[in-house]
């Protein structure tokens, strides 16, 4: 008898939908499985056999085969293990046919029965709505996230004999059997986010304004200073002050993460800007993402929320050098053995550094660095990656009178609500335009949405030649000017705008030159 | 060692060409013999009279003067290389060269104690009558180093007083550049050949030193810089000058040896005093301990050594940049008001802004910095905003 069962593959990405046919015919007994398959998948032969024995089902000595499409795709995750036993089950007559009509089925099985939770569910359910599947029977600890989705009902099931019972009861009685999830939108709240604020940071009121420049027009941005300065402590907090992530972000956010296998029952969705924070010795892999079994990497899970990479000069060359597609293309395309994949990659770039080895520069009383190893310190951030990033700000020593004062100091609250000020102004102005940040307009159309007043043209061409400032660098100090203007609650750009922008490049001139 | 290119025996042309005397090609060639010292060179001279009978002189008399070793070398050396070959060599590299017998050679460095016996040059030899400040300093200076020996060393240019220095990384090149800068001469005497660019990084100051002064060295050109070959130069340095300067230095800074020689040879020491926090300024504040000389600004050293009069200067700029602020926004006079010679980052200004309970946003601080930067009041530097002196 042949029977076919839905499952899901995720595919870099995005996810299709698989079929599994099971055939239970008279022969020679057997075990057969074909669809171009990865060992792990080979192997749930062996796990479905002894699973199925153990939820008492006796598999008669038949010739069975197994065959997965579509067979041009490789096949990797042990998820294919429950929608296997499912159809052997239902070709051997167990279930009946109806019982498997419209219906997705995703898990792997543990020897006892058991049924473990997988990878990319998120993404799966949601293209199981779109090609109207009726019902998903997913591992009770993928559940929560499955229910995300909506207007599809989502089964959890703990084991393999709950699933048979639940698949033999007529349609009527299967609600009462085990009722549909419901959607509830679980909040995920990060432990780091909720417990840091702005107004514990004392001073650096022009390293925050920075920040909160950057946050407002999603500017990449590097602080330079000595360390101890807070530059860590401020890019912590700077999640708090960005908006929240949208349901379509948070869902497109939360895929990502249900691809790399980090959502669970505790946290079925992201709901919170991530914040990314990796160590300078992360390896290329790991931060672009890839193996031998495709994962998005770091860069892609910081995808609408923050990469945090401090102490920059630390990282590898090429480590570095990855950045510069993502910076560029918001994606990154990553070419593998079994295909290639393109993992969206839209972050916010939040780099600290110190200005020279020893790390006090130019504080001559406490830093004995040379001017050649400073330089080629310095030399470490290359100009393409150094051109990406819009705003440089100092974090300079913090005294000890500073530090120890108690002070009225804004909290992260305030700060957010201007920069979502700022931000709803940019949607409203890119309402019909690929662009939702300043930081993104194209040099061809800073003239449509930068207009600059013949006061403000006069006072660039002065600054230009005062700073000597290259094309890219004109134009980034327009779009932070822009993003000041927003912040201002302004429309047009002001000279006291451009004044600020220019102070955010003075930086990166003078430490770069 | 030195390498000599052309071989043919041209000595009598050039003589006639360049009107050098042959003395004075002797000379050279004994002078590019490195490991004898200037003092064995002077009683060579002496023992035989003049540069070519040196060049000349029995084996006897050689071992006389320099012992027994010494006179083989000497002798090898003069198998080796020939006077012409060497002349040769100076002319095409265009390095010129001059003696203690020559007319033009400096009477300053003639009246030390352990003077040169020739000097090995590019571009020019400084003025015999014009003024001369050595500005010496740290190689590794602060912020408040680097400021102070730019505008000491703009003002000296300004009065037409020559700087001589080292033109090693930090104090030395940042006089020596900025007195440039200015449109003044500056000459550098250094510790290796005078062909040889050290430290690399101040290529461009060595250029810009040959067209608009000078590369003095005792020691022939192609030879290679050697630590025990700077405190010997350091004498030079403070002999071509009236005034040695110390701009920064620690406690125990080879600047210091600068300052011995120069007490030694009479000459006044100044220094500019720091903070007594400040490592960088322990050896200048240790030195003004001792007798040195406060320098608080160029004039008063130019007052004092009479060498013109700066009340003029030192009024009408002020007023100047006074009038100027009077025309910028409120905003950016409170800003000027806590901008400092000492750099200040944009935090810092801030921060003493709130101290004086100012109520300018950062905005309008940042705006504030820029107008006074256009306006050329103020300038940055790593970051870092400090006033620029009228």
């Amino acid at each position: 008898m042949y029977s076919r069962v839905i499952t899901g593959a995720v595919s870099g990405i995005d996810s299709i939908l698989a079929t599994v046919e099971v055939d239970a015919s008279k022969g020679m007994p057997g075990f057969e499985m074909v669809g171009q398959l990865s060992n792990e998948v080979r192997e749930a032969k062996e796990r479905v056999r002894v699973a199925l024995k153990n939820a008492s089902v006796e598999i008669p000595p038949m010739r069975i085969t197994v065959s997965i499409s579509p067979a041009e795709m490789r096949k990797e995750s042990a998820s294919y293990d429950l929608p296997i036993a499912v159809g052997i089950l239902v070709s051997l007559g167990l279930i009946p046919r109806e019982g498997i009509q419209d219906t997705l089925i995703l898990g792997e099985l543990g020897l006892d029965g058991e049924v473990y939770s997988v990878r990319g569910v998120l993404p799966i359910v949601q293209k199981a709505k779109q090609e109207r599947v009726r019902r998903c029977i997913l591992p009770l600890a993928n559940v929560r996230e499955g229910a995300v989705i909506g207007g599809i009902d989502i089964i959890g099931v703990g084991n393999l004999s709950d699933t048979i019972a639940y698949l033999r009861e007529v349609e009527e009685r299967k609600a009462q059997k085990i009722a549909p999830a419901e959607r509830t939108l679980i909040t995920h709240l990060d432990e780091m986010d909720m417990d840091v604020d702005f107004a514990e940071i004392n001073g650096q009121e022009a390293v925050k304004r920075a920040v909160e420049v950057a946050a407002a027009g999603f500017h990449h941005i590097l602080m330079i200073g000595p360390p101890g300065s807070g530059k860590t402590m401020i890019a912590k907090r700077i999640p708090a002050i960005l908006p929240d992530l949208s349901m379509e972000e948070s869902l497109e956010v939360s895929t990502i993460y249900s691809v790399a296998g980090q959502l669970d029952d505790k946290r079925a969705l992201i709901t919170r800007r991530p914040f990314l924070d990796p160590h300078h010795t992360i390896s290329e892999q790991a931060l672009a993402g890839g193996g031998r079994i495709p994962k998005p990497g770091v860069i892609s899970l910081a995808h609408r929320g923050i990469l945090f990479m401090d102490e920059l000069p630390e990282f590898r060359r090429n480590t570095l050098e990855i950045l510069r597609q993502p910076l560029e293309d918001k994606r990154i395309h990553i070419a593998r053995t079994y295909g290639s994949f393109i993992y969206p990659a839209d972050f916010m770039l939040v780099a600290a550094m110190n200005p020279c080895p020893c790390g006090y520069y130019p504080d001559r009383s406490r830093c004995n660095c040379s001017d050649a190893e400073i330089k080629k310190y310095l030399s470490k951030i290359s100009g393409p990656i150094l051109d990406r990033i819009d705003v440089v700000t100092e974090a300079p020593r913090v005294d000890i009178h500073q530090l120890s004062a108690t002070m009225q100091n804004e909290c992260s609250a305030d700060i957010k609500a201007r920069v979502m000020e700022a931000r709803e102004r940019q949607k409203y102005r890119y309402k019909n335009t690929a662009y939702r940040f300043n930081a993104e307009i194209g040099s061809g159309d800073i003239r449509t949405y930068c207009k600059l007043g013949t006061g403000e043209q006069k006072m660039m061409e002065e600054v230009f030649t005062m700073m000597n400032l290259s094309a890219r660098a004109y134009h980034k100090v327009i779009k932070v000017a822009r993003t000041i203007a927003d912040l201002e609650g302004k429309d047009d750009i002001c000279t006291e705008h451009i004044s600020e922008a220019v102070c955010y490049r003075r930086n990166d001139k003078d430490y770069w030159g | 060692m030195i390498k000599i290119i052309g071989g043919k025996d041209t000595i009598h042309k050039t003589v006639i060409n360049n009107e050098v005397s042959a003395q004075k090609v002797y000379a050279c060639w004994l002078d590019t013999i490195y490991w004898i010292s200037s003092r064995i060179k002077y009683r060579l001279l002496d023992v035989a009279g003049s540069t070519q009978s040196i060049y000349q002189m029995a084996q006897e008399q050689v071992e006389a003067v320099m012992g027994k070793r010494g006179c083989e070398r000497f002798v090898q050396h003069r198998e080796h290389y020939k006077p012409s070959r060497v002349w040769n060599y100076l002319a095409q590299s265009g390095i010129s060269y001059t003696y203690c017998q020559e007319p033009d050679f400096p009477q300053k460095l003639a009246r030390i104690p352990d003077p040169p016996f020739g000097i090995f040059y590019k571009g020019e030899l400084p003025e015999e009558n014009v003024p001369a400040v050595a500005m010496i300093g740290a190689r590794k200076c602060s912020t408040y180093g680097r400021c102070m020996a730019e505008q000491f060393a703009a003002a000296f240019a300004a009065h037409e007083v020559n700087i001589i220095s080292g033109m090693a990384m930090g104090i030395d090149g940042i006089s020596q550049a900025a007195a440039l800068k200015a449109g003044g001469r500056s000459y550098a005497v250094l510790g290796c050949g005078v062909d040889i660019v050290y430290p690399r990084t101040n290529e461009t100051l060595y250029q810009q030193l040959a067209a608009q002064g000078g590369l003095l060295s005792e020691y022939p050109p192609q030879m290679a810089p050697r630590s025990s070959m700077f405190p010997p130069r350091n004498r030079l340095i403070s002999a071509l000058s009236d005034v040695v300067l110390v701009v920064e230095a620690c406690e125990k800074s080879g600047t210091l040896i600068t300052v011995d020689m120069a007490l030694e040879q009479g000459r006044e020491v100044y220094a500019i005093p720091g903070r007594c926090t400040d490592s960088l300024s322990m050896g200048c504040n240790r030195l003004l301990r001792q007798g040195a000389v406060v320098a608080s600004a160029p004039e008063d050293i130019i007052e004092d050594m009479g060498w013109g009069q700066c009340h003029t200067r030192k009024y009408s700029g002020k007023t100047s940049s006074i009038r100027l602020l009077e025309t910028l926004s409120p905003t950016s006079q409170e800003v000027y008001a806590v901008l400092d010679v000492l750099p200040a980052s944009q935090d810092g200004i801030v921060t003493k802004l709130r101290e004086k309970n100012s109520t300018c946003t950062i905005p309008q601080i940042y705006q504030g910095l820029v107008e006074l930067e256009l306006k050329g009041l103020v300038m940055s530097q790593n970051g870092q905003y400090r006033i620029i002196m009228p």
